[in-house]
């Protein structure tokens, strides 16, 4: 049985400590000597560990019942509090001293992106449907939520009642930074746009950055000085750096260039994706993390030129899940386990000279993850990529399948039962829903079952 | 002048024009349903920015081909200059566009539809008219577009002075009120392509969906409401009111029209 392994690594702002998530856990280790120093798993091994390793306090009940995984991690600046969000759209804020759940709340949709504001009063969360919200971060354990988890199908989408966003795309919101004056608030979503509004007044739309011709996946602010160059990445095979402001691009980065990779097919519809940035806090360095590539780029900013450049390639072990810089620009790496080499070590370390660093990722590789009886599927960006094949040939290629069936083919697959009260509210699954909005409706193509539209259904 | 009041019955317009003309596209042949999921992925052409659209297909006598092998017949060599002012989002059948075309002559002005054989039914309209006329109409087009989701690929940051709003899709059902075209989001990027000063002008016949957009509209920062008395110096608010079809329509079945017009401020006014 295969390990879990960890989706996202995140940095403790203050402190020599990262947190790795896997699943619907969480665990906190020390970067000097890779002490795992808390866990929401019970360390029944912690002993052999010889460590004092001591166990997150969950909320009670919360353990064995929320397993929903964590989807997004934030720190506050200070680093004392740290915002989760998970699929179960329930976000969690946790004191970092006690390991303690200080308030739970349930947002409206899935959270896609959280980020506290400098004085750590608020957290921005920026969501599939596009809203971004901006949160007071003191939320009492029990609290009104934005939307009760129960709500009827009628109180769904009365967006009077409740919090209201501050701004909202009318696509998925796939990431969101605040610049470090806090001044302006960057989203980036599915259809391609990057918008630079106000902030917290996200009315004013200041500019947008477009450029990327696919799903934008993630941005970031690059480091230096003058604090005005975003980095982004895309479904397009591209890394581009815009002066914000100005929503001018100022370079763009090939990765099938750096990679040596032939260009894509004209017809292809997947193109090289960027998963994450990592970004150094004692040098200039950029880590790229590429979907499905076990390569990771090593890319140095050249803040003068405005100028980024391919630095290293690095090889990891397996196809990479996610990447951080520790406070001493060690390179904290995780892998999904491949299946010709079962004993890969989830979590790989570099240090300074990207050279592997064995000794810091050995308690985490131990005692770190548990094992299941199937990896869930961890590639998120299914959902962000459109489906271009044209719904007439959707149904038809679904027609003859049906066809093929009643001739008795016994390989053909069932056909799924359409609606048969064409008004009938009730939808029975998801990826029901497209091919009944085909064959009742002319004009609204099919949208991908797993895209944020069919659940707006 | 006929064209202006060329938006007939359907019965109607089967015998049309005198034989020297083109003859107008039939409506009963670009009948669609008045529904379209805006949320999901149409096939839509859109350009990466504002920068990267060819213009040319659309306003030949105003935009010179982007790219010189693909030149449209006819298309000028050289822009004019002139950049788009009015968007009439969720345009229809067209008559705004083609009332408003003559009444504001220097002004260039686009239609948004996302039913694609509506679409196509404006823009036969409009090349029949340009033959029928010309030197007339060549300030109007059409686009087959998602304006909830594009309007930043298309517009620059305060380009347009009008945008339109006319007999929207009520989206009557609760669960459906993200779908309507004014939220308090969307207005945020309305405002955005809207220059200080700009006019957005919304009707209704539908109560409930006048109401709804006038408390967004009332509750959005960059948006006041312009009094009544000032509408009627207003050349373009009699054919708010009367030119499109859909206004056509509500006016035969004696319904009641909401107007409610409001001028995009900044923050600081």
């Amino acid at each position: 049985m295969p390990l879990l392994p960890f989706s996202h690594i995140i940095r403790h702002p203050a402190k020599d400590v990262v947190v790795l998530s896997f699943g619907e856990h969480l665990q906190a280790v020390d970067t000097k000597n890779g002490a795992i120093l808390a866990s929401t798993i019970a360390l029944e091994e912690r002993e052999a560990n010889g460590l004092e390793a001591q166990p997150l306090t969950n909320t009670p009940d919360e353990a064995q019942n929320n397993k929903a995984r964590v989807q997004v991690m934030a720190f506050s600046p200070d680093g004392a509090f740290l915002a989760t969000a998970a699929d179960d759209k329930i976000m969690k804020v946790w004191d970092t001293e006690s390991w303690k759940v200080l308030g739970t709340r349930t947002l409206v949709r899935r959270s896609n992106a959280l980020h506290f504001n400098n004085s750590g009063s608020h957290v921005v969360t920026a969501d599939k449907f596009g809203d971004v919200y901006n949160m007071i971060r003191d939320i009492p354990d029990v609290v009104a939520p934005v939307k009760a988890a129960d709500a009827t199908e009628d109180a769904e989408g009365d967006e009077d009642e409740g919090e209201q966003p501050i701004l909202g795309h009318v696509s998925m919101a796939t990431d969101l930074v605040l610049t470090s004056d806090n001044k302006y608030v960057i989203t980036a979503d599915r259809d391609e746009h990057i918008r630079v509004s106000q902030y917290p007044k996200g009315h004013n739309i200041e500019t947008y950055c477009l450029g990327h011709t696919s799903f934008v996946t993630t941005i970031r602010i690059l480091p230096g000085v003058s604090q005005k160059y975003l980095i982004s990445g895309a479904g397009d095979a591209t890394i581009r750096v815009w002066e914000f402001m100005k929503g001018r691009e100022v370079q763009t980065f090939n990765i099938r260039e750096a990679l040596g990779m032939p260009p894509a097919e004209a017809d292809a519809e997947d193109d090289v994706t960027v998963f994450s940035f990592a970004i150094c806090p004692t040098k200039s360095h950029i880590a790229a993390v590429i979907e499905k590539e076990s390569r990771l780029l090593i890319l140095q900013w050249n803040e003068a030129e405005a100028k980024l450049e391919l630095f290293k390639i690095l090889e990891l072990e397996g196809k990479p899940l996610s990447a951080e810089y520790d406070r001493s620009g060690n390179l904290w790496t995780s892998v999904l386990p491949s299946e010709d080499k079962p004993n890969t070590n989830l979590v790989s370390v570099y240090n300074n000279d990207y050279a592997l660093q064995e000794d810091l990722a050995k308690y985490v590789n131990t005692f770190g993850s548990r094992t299941v009886e199937t990896l869930p599927d961890l590639i998120f960006t299914e959902e962000l990529r459109k489906h271009t094949t044209d719904w007439r040939e959707l149904k038809k290629a679904r027609e003859e399948k049906e066809a093929a069936r009643l001739a008795g083919d016994p390989d053909a697959p069932l056909s799924k039962k359409r609606r048969k009260n064409k008004n009938s509210r009730k939808i029975p699954e998801a990826s029901n829903a497209s091919s009944t909005a085909d064959s009742s409706a002319v004009s609204a193509e099919p949208s991908a079952a797993a895209s944020p539209d069919v659940a707006m259904e | 002048m006929e064209a202006i009041t060329g938006e007939k019955r359907p019965a109607e317009t089967a015998v049309e024009e005198t034989s020297t003309e083109v003859r107008l596209p039939q409506k009963k042949y670009f009948r669609q349903r008045a529904h379209a999921n805006v949320f999901s992925d149409h096939h839509l052409d859109y350009p990466v920015s504002p920068a990267h659209m060819d213009w040319s297909k659309n306003f030949p006598q105003h935009f010179a081909p982007k790219d010189s092998d693909a030149a449209v017949e006819g298309a000028v060599t050289k822009d004019s200059g002139k950049k788009i002012e009015f968007a009439d989002i969720g345009c229809g059948y067209g008559g705004l566009l083609v009332a408003l075309s003559t009444v504001f002559p220097d002004t260039l002005m686009l239609g948004m539809e996302i039913r694609v054989k509506v679409e196509e039914y404006v823009n036969q309209k409009i090349l029949a008219l340009r033959q029928n006329h010309p030197g007339s109409y060549d300030n109007v087009s059409i686009l087959r577009m998602n304006a909830m989701k594009f309007l930043p690929n298309f517009f620059e940051k305060h380009q347009l002075s009008k945008m339109f709003f006319l007999f929207p899709d009520p989206h009557f059902k609760k669960r459906k009120h993200k779908a309507r075209i004014i939220t308090s989001t969307l207005l945020s990027e309305y405002a955005y392509v809207l220059r200080p000063g700009g006019i957005i002008y919304t009707i209704s016949d539908v109560k409930d969906l006048h109401l709804w957009m006038v408390k967004h509209l009332d509750a959005h920062p960059l948006f006041v409401r312009i009094p009544d008395e000032e509408l009627v110096n207003d050349p373009a608010v009699e054919h708010v009111r009367n030119a499109t079809e859909e206004g056509q329509k509500v006016e035969r079945n004696k319904g009641d029209k909401y107007l409610a017009c409001y001028r995009r401020i900044t923050d600081e006014d």
